[in-house]
């Protein structure tokens, strides 16, 4: 009879309730954390891979536009260092494929919005650099690329930084 | 005697588990399927970045002449204002003869892979089954007689699930010629 009595009162109490319960949802919380967190860097990194792809498409572009026509020393207007050479030396390129050169050069970044695959934004700084004490002639030109975007408050960007340079000064 | 767990218990305990796994579950198909989309967009742009430095490389700086089908006619019309004159209408193939005067050319095949056949007949393929070629175009021109061919190159690479889509497009100068 005394047994049947013990064996009726065995149970949890209130206070091993709520410890298992703590310890159960500090695990799924900690466990959601984990994956949400996983799931942002896994959507930043397609995004970063995206942004990698226009900066290579903008660095062909120019290497193009370099190859095909250098100039040098700034007569032809279509030439490759006339357009580095306009004043603060800064396009936005925020269409792809890229159509060509845009109108004239941006002061401020505001101007070039992330337009490009509706996050993105893509810039390049154009430094040209003259290396005879000579004469004027432009034989290098400072490539610096740029894709950005905002993602969660946070801007990540995707750089490429080159040189361009010509051997053969072309009159 | 009275043993196991009453109804009541039972029915909770169902009801917790069913929240919480499909929960769970979702959450971990979520992630492997974001992790496949990260699979496949990087296998495209590691396949089409292949491709482009493939061809490029090759035809710059092997290419003296783009020829048509029979390896005899030049192919690159002169235009002497690109911009202003209409470049040609981008063919499926292109064809090459190279520093050693053999021949080589690039193609995308009936299953959408970008091929490589030299001159003895060779075939080896710059991409492979896992994406698919499209729109893909070949043409050039010169700006003078004795000037190098100009060529531009556009293809766009897709991954087999259709997801994602890169479009690839450059254009160089033949070093050789």
């Amino acid at each position: 009879m005394c047994s049947y009595k013990l064996k009726l009162n065995v149970a949890f109490s209130l206070i091993e309730v709520l410890i298992f319960i703590t310890i159960l949802s500090l695990f799924f919380v900690v466990a959601v954390r984990v994956m949400i967190a996983s799931l942002r860097v896994s959507k930043v990194n397609e995004h970063k891979i995206f942004a990698k792809h226009y900066a290579d498409e903008l660095y062909e572009w120019l290497s193009a536009e370099k190859e095909l026509n250098w100039g040098g020393n700034n007569t032809d207007t279509t030439s490759f260092t006339y357009k580095a050479s306009q004043l603060p030396y800064t396009f936005c390129f925020n269409t792809s494929p890229i159509a060509g050169w845009v109108s004239s050069s941006t002061i401020d970044l505001n101007s070039c919005p992330f337009t490009l695959n509706i996050m993105y934004r893509r810039y390049v700084t154009l430094t040209p650099l003259t290396v005879s004490e000579t004469d004027a002639y432009i034989d290098k030109v400072n490539v610096s690329i740029i894709v950005e975007w905002t993602e969660s408050g946070t801007v990540y960007r995707v750089p490429i930084n080159s040189v361009f340079s010509i051997w053969e000064k072309t009159y | 005697m009275k043993k196991g767990f009453t109804f009541i218990e039972i029915l909770v305990v169902l009801a917790v588990i069913s929240f919480t796994l499909p929960s769970l579950f979702a959450i971990i198909f979520t992630i492997l399927q974001q992790e496949t989309r990260i699979y496949a967009l990087k296998d495209i742009k590691q396949q089409g970045d292949y491709a482009l430095e493939n061809m490029k490389f090759n035809i710059q700086q092997k290419g003296i002449r783009v020829v048509d089908v029979t390896y005899t006619n030049d192919v690159c019309p002169i235009l002497t204002n690109p911009i202003t004159t209409p470049i040609p209408t981008p063919a499926p193939r292109i064809n090459v003869i190279d520093t050693e005067l053999n021949t080589f050319s690039y193609y995308v095949d009936l299953e959408h892979k970008i091929a490589s056949q030299s001159s003895v007949g060779a075939i080896s393929y710059l991409t492979n089954t896992r994406v698919k070629i499209q729109n893909e175009g070949f043409t050039c021109y010169r700006t003078s007689s004795f000037s190098p061919p100009i060529i531009i190159t556009s293809f766009d690479i897709t991954d087999s699930g259709s997801i994602f889509t890169l479009p690839y497009h450059f254009t160089f100068k033949l070093r050789s010629y």
